[in-house]
């Protein structure tokens, strides 16, 4: 074992998660990366330029697969200083709880139930069965991607309802993490990384959307990375550093 | 006679609420496919097994169960009354200030917990969308275990069954249905 940080990020094949591993690997970290999706290459070529880069299979909705990456991160490292729990299923814009009184029905429970478990109660686990390993890194910091549309408050739209309301369950986890953990020594990132541009299996970017993941990448590395004069209030940060209300 | 859809009415919470609706004139069903006006729901279900903290082996099933109960059955609910809404087609759910992300207190209850802050976001965008089509919402903490459900059940009566204005009910042509707003059984309002 040796003592390069190590970090877990999960999501990691494409987009914000892979542009999250890849600028991690370039701070000197060792990235566990979590793949879920066998289409996407990315990783796998990074692999070719960072030996300090190993792939684990990870659907954040399986807890075997959670057992088996702390499995390995145990053997390779015997640590985990950072978690990234980036791991999300995306919400389509149209889908819209009016419709169902316009004669469509909106509120699949199937797919709610898969929105739930892998966009919020997939953190709670992961912190919960990795939580050995973080208690023995020095960082002991965790980093959650969350979303705009997780804010109540700020809430104008009529549509994304399952992506939305599987942002809100997580902030609200991540509150009970926090009172859990804080006490600790633990530190929280929540991050809304901004409406980002969809990544292809060859790595080019969709034209729509407004923020490249790697620029986005940057902002949370920085942030997952830099300490917080105060640590003790548990904030929403966006990809321009704003504060954003729940 | 107006009527008053329950989900439960298994709940002391939701047995007092309907002898108040009874009370007032309203008829009470848990029947779906007739023309409601208002739509209650009172599920607060917490699965086995989701009771743990971090570090003390969550279950997965468990948090599933709970989010399956406290959020889909009553939107698969919600979804069979829609249509049939009327008056002042008034949705109704219970939460609680431990589903508040900037006040909850609680270390354990995962499934439970995320599921209600869920309601939040859904019930707002829900709104959003229905909000010009005469729907109204209301969210309510009854501080089960801490107040009396009989008088929890007066306090969500009088929230429910009145129509928010601005500047405490003075100045009627001001409504202020358009913000959702989550109170507790003592009236204070609960921050998301």
């Amino acid at each position: 074992m040796s003592d390069l940080k190590t970090a877990l990020v999960t999501g990691a094949d494409r987009g914000l998660g892979f542009a999250i591993a890849k600028r991690l690997l370039g701070e000197g970290f060792r990235v566990f990366a979590g793949k879920f999706n066998s289409e996407y290459t990315l990783l796998e070529d990074l692999q070719k330029d960072y030996p300090e880069l190993y792939i684990v299979e990870l659907d954040v909705k399986n807890p075997e697969h959670m057992k088996a990456a702390a499995a390995e991160i145990e053997k390779i490292s015997g640590k985990l200083e950072l978690l990234v729990s980036n791991a999300a299923l995306m919400g389509m814009r149209t889908e819209k709880p009016s419709d169902v009184i316009d004669g469509n029905r909106g509120f699949d429970p199937e797919l709610m139930a898969a929105f739930f478990m892998t966009n919020s109660y997939a953190a709670p686990m992961l912190v919960d069965t990795f939580l050995p390993l973080l208690r023995k890194g020095e960082m002991k910091r965790l980093f959650f991607t969350s979303s705009e549309i997780s804010s109540v408050r700020l809430m104008r739209r009529t549509g994304s309802f399952r992506y939305g309301m599987s942002k809100t369950a997580l902030n609200l986890g991540v509150r009970m993490i926090y009172n859990t953990l804080r006490p600790e020594g633990f530190t929280f990132r929540l991050y809304q990384p901004g409406w980002m541009k969809h990544q292809f299996p060859d790595g080019s970017l969709a034209k729509t959307a407004i923020v490249d993941p790697a620029d986005s990448a940057k902002e949370a590395v920085r942030q997952m990375l830099e300490d917080r004069l105060d640590e003790d209030r548990l904030v929403l940060t966006d990809y321009l550093g704003r504060e954003l209300s729940f | 006679m107006n009527k008053v859809y329950f989900t439960s009415l298994e709940s002391d919470f939701a047995k007092a609420l309907a002898k108040l609706f009874r009370e007032n004139g309203f008829e009470i069903t848990t029947e779906t496919g007739i023309n409601i006006e208002y739509f209650i729901d009172t599920t607060d279900y917490t699965a086995e097994g989701d009771d743990k903290a971090v570090g003390e082996g969550l279950s997965s099933e468990a948090g599933e169960e709970s989010f399956r109960k406290n959020v889909c059955e009553p939107l698969d609910k919600l979804d069979s009354c829609f249509y049939y809404m009327c008056g002042k087609k008034r949705i109704c759910f219970l939460s609680s200030r431990d589903s508040s992300i900037s006040l909850s207190p609680k270390t354990r209850g995962f499934g439970h917990n995320m599921a209600k802050a869920a309601l939040h976001n859904i019930l707002t965008i829900t709104k959003n969308g229905l909000i010009e089509r005469g729907f109204t919402f209301r969210l309510f903490d009854p501080l089960t275990g801490e107040y009396p459900p009989e008088l929890a059940a007066k306090s969500a009566y009088v929230y429910f069954t009145r129509d928010r204005y601005f500047d405490n009910d003075a100045d009627k042509t001001r409504e202020d249905e358009r913000n959702l707003l989550l109170r507790d059984a003592k009236g204070r309002e609960i921050p998301w």
